[in-house]
């Protein structure tokens, strides 16, 4: 059972002055299981095409499916869609509220109406999952490092076992090795059949991690496809507006001046393929 | 998304007219003129007059009418529930009745003047706010009441709180928005159950907002230090307030129509 | 006289400690910066470079050691105030540095506190105005522009002060890739007008127009040198919790089989330049 978007159009405040049309008729899917990115610059479109998935905004026109259930048609089903697809806002450590790690984790669960018995695994699953220990549980997130209260933040969606996760920029903020962390992370989630959507900025990003990707701007899809189609893409095509990814620019920018370098955004396969250009 | 942020449409919009020109003194001291005048008279045909002069002022200031219109916009709940009190409870000749309500004429009179009356105070602080920019208002309160400040009056801090205040009204709304959507796709259910429930559904909201706001007021205090703010003391203005000429004459005309209002509403003459 | 060359700071056995804890922040640092360079403060989080940042200005001062300006230690009223009025800070989050409702009345906040005349605000807030692209939207709302914009009138807000120094404080670290390459040309623009300036940030994408760099690592100086010289070092960079970027792991291997000279630094340019020889 998939994610599917179609035509998806989304106006704020539809018919008075301050009219604003969102997104422009995008189209995209999602399976359990699948890392799919939507790359976009802030007012892309991105973070409203986020908010559909989880049910927090309704289309204006076109679909939202949801494993079989449409976006939109009944607000009852809109919590069951929530449940579904946790949603991970940007600097969600900023959401935390409760007095110690374990209610703040064991509140998505509670709501959803986890029985009280298996909220203990819950929260240790959910702990262990981020890489906490579970000394943790007793503390209170207000006291925590930056880091850590991301993490806290995550697990506080992951202990719901949502079967798509959904992250706004969940990297802002965090240095090299706190990335590295989150996307080990995110890989093994998706490994064990979570369906991973992750909204960035960071088209290098994207590329390293994503099997599909949706490229956003001003509301509309520019490119849909797998890393290698949307580089292929952005070099054939160049994407006004866009900031490339440096080594792609550097692919093309040789291949502009006759190097027979493939489309990449490998540092390694670009390298390499430099290499044999010059030895010939 | 932003859309809390249109809002606050109803504030400052940029434009070189004479209104937006003149000293922000003047200005707010002439809205309080008018407002007693506006509260001083009690005929149709008064209001009417107010309204008129009303309209003279948005054209000279080179907004779009709907724009001044729209700023009552908030208070018309407020408008059509004060009116509809004094449209049904007041006393006099009948002139419809359907079970225990009954509607008189001076009711009717009644509900027409207080929602006129309270239209036009709100669309005249419109007129302020919309073509006075926060810190021009904030400049003007401090020096009109600086005078207090050897009583101990805190005119500067006032007026810097409420710059700040105003600028930070967007910025919360966005964050306040963001939480409450965070929350709700963690599963809190802000609407449901019964008022204790209803009540201890928004810690979740209140308890972030709370943190937010205390760690956005230190960092912003610590970025107006770091830009040498250090109080009023010794502080200039790029757009120093100047009172000239203009001023003078705009507060003549403001007094003489307040004046000349009033007188007829009155019937002094008479 | 030698104008190019005068010390603005300088940091003498530095450390600093939060009142009541044990562990420095920052331990025994030594540093100098002179007119018209540009260094880059270079470390993972939490390696104490935003504490640094704010001894610049007297915003904090050394619990040991100490820092001048123009000579004067910031514990003085005297070097407090040469502090305060030559070297200004723009932080990371732009929303929590903008003071006023109008970008230019922003822009004129810093000037306004230092009991510059009017005229002449009027006249620095049009030039930084100018400079940071921002003259065309200078009656907007502020809450109405896009994150680099906001950042870009941050920068204008610290120039207008007309500082000797500019203290950037991961400055890009919450923006979009546009919203970065608006910041760094802004700096560029201002370093080749002669600003004196600092970036500190963990991403050394932002280091290859800086002239100088030092790398933090829990609160200590572990290196300083030039960019190619630590851009060099590769994978050795993850200890103290820097990655490479991937152009810059390109320009390694390229250099590693002897391809690129080593004047070639890793921007595009430079690398398509060399490869075309």
């Amino acid at each position: 059972m998939p994610i599917v978007v179609e035509n998806l159009v989304h106006i704020y405040h539809e018919g008075t002055p301050l009219e604003i049309e969102a997104l422009k008729g995008v189209s995209m899917n999602a399976t359990p299981g699948e890392w799919v990115s939507i790359v976009g610059h802030t007012g892309s479109g991105k973070s409203t095409l986020a908010q559909h998935l989880n049910a927090l905004l309704v289309p204006t026109r076109g679909k939202v499916i949801i494993d079989g259930i449409e976006v939109g048609t009944d607000s009852k089903e809109h919590r069951k869609i929530r449940q579904l697809v946790g949603l991970i806002f940007q600097y969600p450590e900023q959401q935390l509220f409760e007095e110690t790690v374990f209610a703040e984790i064991a509140f998505g669960p509670r709501n959803w109406g986890v029985p009280e018995g298996e909220i203990p695994s819950r929260v240790s699953e959910a702990l262990y999952l981020v890489g906490l220990d579970e000394s943790f549980s007793k503390r209170s997130p207000f006291q925590l490092s930056g880091g850590e209260k991301r993490r806290v933040a995550i697990a506080s969606v992951l202990s719901v076992r949502p079967r798509y996760l959904v992250l706004d920029e969940p990297t802002a903020g965090l240095d090299s090795k706190g990335k590295d962390e989150l996307c080990a992370l995110l890989e093994k989630l998706k490994t064990s059949g979570t369906g991973i959507i992750h909204v960035t900025h960071d088209l290098e990003l994207a590329l390293d991690f994503s099997d599909k990707i949706l490229v956003l701007e001003g509301g509309k899809a520019l490119l849909w496809g797998s890393p290698e189609i949307i580089v292929e893409e952005l070099i054939e095509r160049g994407i006004e507006g866009l900031v490339m990814p440096p080594v792609v620019e550097l692919a093309r920018r040789l291949r502009d001046v006759g190097f027979d370098v493939p489309v990449t955004w490998k540092a390694q396969v670009l390298a390499s393929a430099i290499e044999e250009n010059l030895q010939k | 998304m932003k859309f809390l942020n249109h809002l606050t449409l109803g504030q400052y919009v940029p434009a070189s007219s004479i209104v937006h020109s003149i000293d922000p003194r003047a200005k707010i001291i002439s809205v309080v003129v008018v407002l007693s005048g506006i509260f001083a008279v009690n005929r149709i045909d008064s209001f009417l007059l107010w309204a008129v002069v009303l309209f003279v002022v948005v054209k000279l200031s080179k907004l779009p009418l709907s724009m001044v219109l729209r700023s009552a916009r908030p208070v018309i709940i407020l408008v059509l529930f004060t009116s509809l009190i004094h449209l049904f409870f007041t006393k006099g000749e009948i002139i419809f009745q359907y079970g225990f309500l009954t509607i008189t004429l001076e009711g009717v009179m009644m509900a027409v003047k207080i929602g006129l009356r309270l239209v036009l105070l709100v669309m005249y602080a419109g007129i302020l706010t919309l073509t006075t920019s926060p810190t021009e208002l904030a400049d003007g309160l401090e020096s009109i009441f600086s005078p207090l400040k050897r009583f101990g009056f805190p005119a500067h801090e006032m007026a810097m709180m409420m710059t700040i205040a105003i600028r930070f009204i967007p910025t919360l709304l966005d964050e306040t928005d963001r939480i409450v959507k965070a929350q709700i796709a963690r599963g809190a259910e802000l609407d449901q159950g019964g008022i204790i429930k209803r009540i201890r559904s928004f810690i979740p909201i209140l308890v972030p907002l709370f943190v937010i706001v205390f760690q956005r007021a230190d960092e912003l205090a610590v970025a107006m230090e770091s830009r040498n703010y250090k109080g009023g003391e010794g502080r200039t203005r790029m757009y120093p307030l100047v009172w000239s000429f203009k001023e003078s004459i705009f507060m003549l005309f403001t007094i003489l129509t307040t004046l000349l209002i009033i007188l007829l509403d009155k019937r002094i003459w008479l | 006289m030698n104008f190019q060359k005068e010390l603005i700071i300088e940091l003498k056995n530095l450390s600093f400690f939060y009142p009541g804890t044990k562990r420095p922040v920052l331990r025994d640092l030594d540093f100098k910066l002179r007119s018209g360079e540009w260094i880059a403060v270079l470390g993972a989080n939490g390696s104490g470079k935003s504490t640094l940042a704010k001894h610049f200005n007297a915003l904090l001062v050394p619990t040991q050691g100490a820092c001048f300006v123009y000579g004067h230690d910031t514990k003085t009223n005297e070097g407090q105030f040469l502090a305060r009025k030559n070297v200004t800070l723009v932080f990371q989050n732009p929303d929590n540095q903008i003071v006023a409702a109008i970008v230019e009345e922003d822009v004129a906040f810093g000037p306004e506190n230092l009991g510059i005349p009017s005229v002449e605000i009027e006249e620095r807030v049009k030039k930084a105005l100018k400079v940071t692209g921002l003259y065309d939207v200078r009656k907007r709302p502020t809450y109405t522009l896009s994150g680099g914009q906001k950042q870009r009138l941050a920068v204008a807000g610290a120039i207008a002060m007309e500082p000797a120094c500019m203290v950037l404080d991961e400055a890009t670290s919450m923006l979009d890739p546009k919203g970065r390459k608006e910041i760094n040309d802004v700096l560029c623009k201002l370093h080749k007008g002669g600003m004196t300036l600092i970036s500190i940030t963990h991403r050394l994408e932002e280091i290859v127009y800086c002239d100088r760099c030092v790398v933090l690592s829990r609160g200590a100086k572990v290196w300083e040198g030039t960019p190619r010289d630590l851009l060099i070092m590769g994978d050795g960079l993850l200890e103290w919790g820097l990655r490479v970027p991937p152009l810059v792991e390109v320009w390694g291997r390229l250099r590693d089989a002897g391809l690129l000279s080593d004047e070639v630094l890793p921007k595009i340019d430079e690398m398509v330049d060399a490869l075309c020889l």
